[in-house]
């Protein structure tokens, strides 16, 4: 088949998506995919499908502030609980680094409350802390958020159900439909094995969404450091791979 | 499937219901400053005004209240480049209704055996992983039959990609998550 439109966009064709280190659409533990997650089979695409670029951002301010969320919403004082840096790289799954990518971050204080209307879980709000962060990647995919660590929070799957504590994120990689959200979680949380959520990725890939204790990245008498790394899809092997 | 030596991709999770927080804060009043809205282009990029508006609904046709939908076109002369007024690039939230609402133009397409189109990513509670699909404009039925992508979707399903004219430069185009006409979703 002729590649003609791969070439306007510059972009190589992206490698599939691992369906099979990712979650199935209708997961009976989780509830709500029941009637949202779609039934009928992904249709197939020509690989021409793939070269459509991701938003382009450069234009943006991403400041050093957006990226501290112990700082970007206080009002009239530092925001409580236990501050936390988080840090990382995005690669492909070449190992290449996607540098210049910005990624969002959102959470629940340390209470486990959101910052949201929809929120009515009775657990303070803290006026100090809006739970949004941003960060743009640097040329070797570095980024690094400065946040408080979020509280553990019920919610209304099933009987007595707590959602281990995490961070939300979402990225893109060079291309649109590499999109990624996700959800990073702490090492030795007793919940992990109980939620529905995260027990939806299969069982060898779970390790890929736990962040790791880092010595290095702790700074001495400020906040404990977590390692967590994301990993996109590159490019295809072939122009045929994602056909 | 996987190649060897490759690092394991990161598995998608849900946006959940809270993604207003991260991803549309203008929409709860949050005070940070949304990298994207619902403004794929302002007043100010060149072409031919497009408000695309339609409703998210779930297997039992229960409109989706927390559904967020990003959109990725051309703009008005076929480019995916940004320009004055234009990104190419926007976010919506569903409201209570399940409704969405996106403002641009017209996007050209690249080439005779493309048609003009937008790129759509759905997520939601309930959803762990995004949802692609592409909104196809039906009063162009004669470039929607020679465009490849389009064709991709069996011929019986391929009404859900199609957008409705409901006004001048406005159209119409609904997302059923699941069930009786199940929209497109493409293996992306
Ligand atoms: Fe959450």
């Amino acid at each position: 088949m002729s590649d003609f439109l791969s070439t306007d966009s510059g972009l190589a064709y992206l490698a599939p998506r691992d369906r099979a280190s990712n979650p199935a659409w209708i997961d009976t533990g989780y509830r709500s995919t029941g009637r949202r997650g779609p039934r009928e089979k992904l249709v197939t695409v020509p690989p021409l499908a793939t070269v459509v670029p991701a938003p382009d951002f450069s234009d943006i301010v991403v400041t050093e502030t957006d990226a501290d969320l112990t700082r970007n919403g206080r009002v009239n004082g530092q925001p409580l609980g236990e501050r936390i840096i988080v840090a990382g790289r995005v690669l492909d799954e070449d190992g290449r680094p996607v540098g210049g990518t910005v990624i969002e971050l959102w959470q629940a204080n340390a209470a486990g409350r959101y910052r949201h209307p929809v929120d009515d879980h009775d657990a303070p709000l803290d006026p100090n802390f809006l739970g949004v962060g941003r960060c743009r990647t640097d040329a070797e995919g570095r980024y690094r958020f400065v946040t408080i660590r979020p509280g553990s929070y019920p919610w209304r799957n099933h009987p007595n159900a707590w959602r281990p504590a995490h961070l939300h994120f979402a990225l893109f990689g060079r291309h649109f439909a590499d999109r990624l959200v996700t959800q990073m979680y702490f090492p030795g949380d007793p919940l992990l094995g109980l939620d529905p959520i995260f027990l939806s990725v299969p069982e060898h890939a779970r390790n890929r969404l736990i962040a790791r204790f880092d010595l290095d990245l702790t700074v001495e008498g400020y906040a404990l450091g977590y390692a967590f790394d994301f990993v996109l899809r590159g490019p295809a092997a072939t122009p045929w791979e994602s056909a | 499937m996987a190649r060897a030596n490759r690092l394991g991709q990161t598995p998608t999770q849900t946006v959940g219901p809270y993604f207003a927080i991260g991803l549309a804060p203008h929409r709860i009043s949050l005070p940070f400053t949304p990298l994207a809205t619902e403004e794929i282009a302002t007043d100010e990029a060149e072409g031919e005004r497009l408000v695309l508006t339609g409703h998210v609904f779930d297997g039992d046709g229960v409109p989706v209240s927390d559904a967020l939908i990003e959109a990725r076109q051309r703009d008005a002369r076929g480019s995916w480049k940004s320009g004055p007024g234009f990104r190419g690039y926007g976010r919506a939230a569903t409201d209570q209704n399940g409704t969405f609402l996106f403002r641009s133009v017209k996007p050209a397409p690249a080439c005779d055996g493309e048609a003009p189109h937008l790129w759509l990513i759905v997520q939601a509670r309930g959803l762990l992983g995004p949802l692609i699909t592409r909104v196809h404009f039906a009063d162009e039925a004669e470039r929607n039959e020679r465009d490849p992508i389009f064709l991709a979707a069996p011929p019986a399903r391929r009404a859900t990609l199609l957008a409705h004219s409901i006004g001048p430069g406005r159209y119409r185009f609904d997302i059923r998550l699941q069930g009786e006409h199940e929209t497109v979703f493409f293996d992306l």
